[in-house]
């Protein structure tokens, strides 16, 4: 009995809230946005995601070309070193490297510097100062001597000390991408 | 006040395609070669009538340091970095890094073989 007096109340009342009877059209045209934005905003933030992820993805990849280009100069300087001599044709070829390795170094400062924040940027700085570094050791007057004939331990552990130089910045410039 | 371009040396037409190492008895095309035929002779005439030099490092495949070491370096032991640097300026369209190694070696020029 209780219940059925609170419903008859309830219906006497009805419509508690009175309705608008009057609807313009800027009232209608928010009501289709708002539905609108509501529906696609997730489409939206996942486009916007799988971009970001995309680009990231194209970064990496050139830090990867770059890191293995980096470790092919590596190997090879480092096999030098070991057979004990050093031919003219060694020391043209570290030319060469160095020179694709130029190559490959502008290319990733090319993506980072359209893709990638101010700080990510100044890593690039760090790395080319090994790069040049090398550059100076692999390619320098002492090497390039005709009388030079095998590769030192000094002049090696320089340039593994520059390579590790050049390591050290490109995991910190994944880092600090990954962290974005 | 700054100071005007006024000449020009191009390295892969004037000197080298393909540049060596430092010194005369390292081999051809030596640094040493370049910077008294060409680079010396040039940069006195930019100190004197007060103009800037322009190097064109493009048309070459690449600079030994050694190279760099025996010409722009050499330079600058004669006129230290601040004057080399105030009447020289680079031009390398394909490969940008070549002017950071070439101004490195001028601000640090190689005082024995490395």
């Amino acid at each position: 009995m209780g219940a059925s007096f609170f419903v008859g109340l309830f219906v006497k009342n009805w419509p508690l809230l009175e309705l608008e009877p009057k609807i313009g059209i800027a009232d209608v045209i928010s009501i289709f946005i708002t539905i609108i934005l509501a529906v696609s905003a997730p489409f939206f933030i996942k486009y916007f995601i799988d971009r970001y992820d995309k680009v990231n993805d194209v970064v990496y990849d050139e830090i990867e070309a770059y890191r293995s280009e980096v470790e092919s100069v590596q190997e090879r300087f480092v096999s030098i070193y070991q057979s004990q001599s050093i031919s003219a044709d060694n020391k043209l070829e570290l030319i060469v490297w160095t020179e694709i390795l130029d190559k490959k170094f502008e290319s990733l400062v090319k993506i980072v510097e359209t893709h990638c924040s101010s700080s990510t940027i100044e890593i690039t700085q760090d790395i080319k100062k090994f790069q040049i570094r090398l550059w100076r050791l692999l390619t320098g007057s002492k090497i390039t001597n005709p009388s030079y004939a095998k590769i030192d331990y000094d002049l090696f552990e320089s340039g593994i000390e520059a390579y590790q130089g050049i390591q050290e910045n490109i995991t910190e410039l994944v880092l600090k991408i990954t962290k974005g | 006040m700054t100071m005007k371009i006024k000449d020009t040396i191009v390295i892969a037409t004037e000197f080298s395609e393909d540049p060596g190492a430092r010194e005369e008895a390292d081999g051809i095309n030596s640094g040493a070669r370049f910077y008294q035929e060409l680079l010396l002779p040039r940069f006195k005439k930019a100190i004197e009538e007060g103009y800037k030099l322009l190097i064109d490092l493009d048309g070459v495949f690449g600079y030994p340091s050694s190279f760099v070491s025996g010409s722009f370096g050499q330079l600058s032991m004669e006129y230290t970095p601040e004057r080399v640097l105030q009447h020289l300026e680079f031009k390398s369209n394909r490969r940008p890094i070549r002017i950071d190694k070439i101004v490195f070696e001028i601000k640090h020029p190689e005082t024995e073989r490395i």
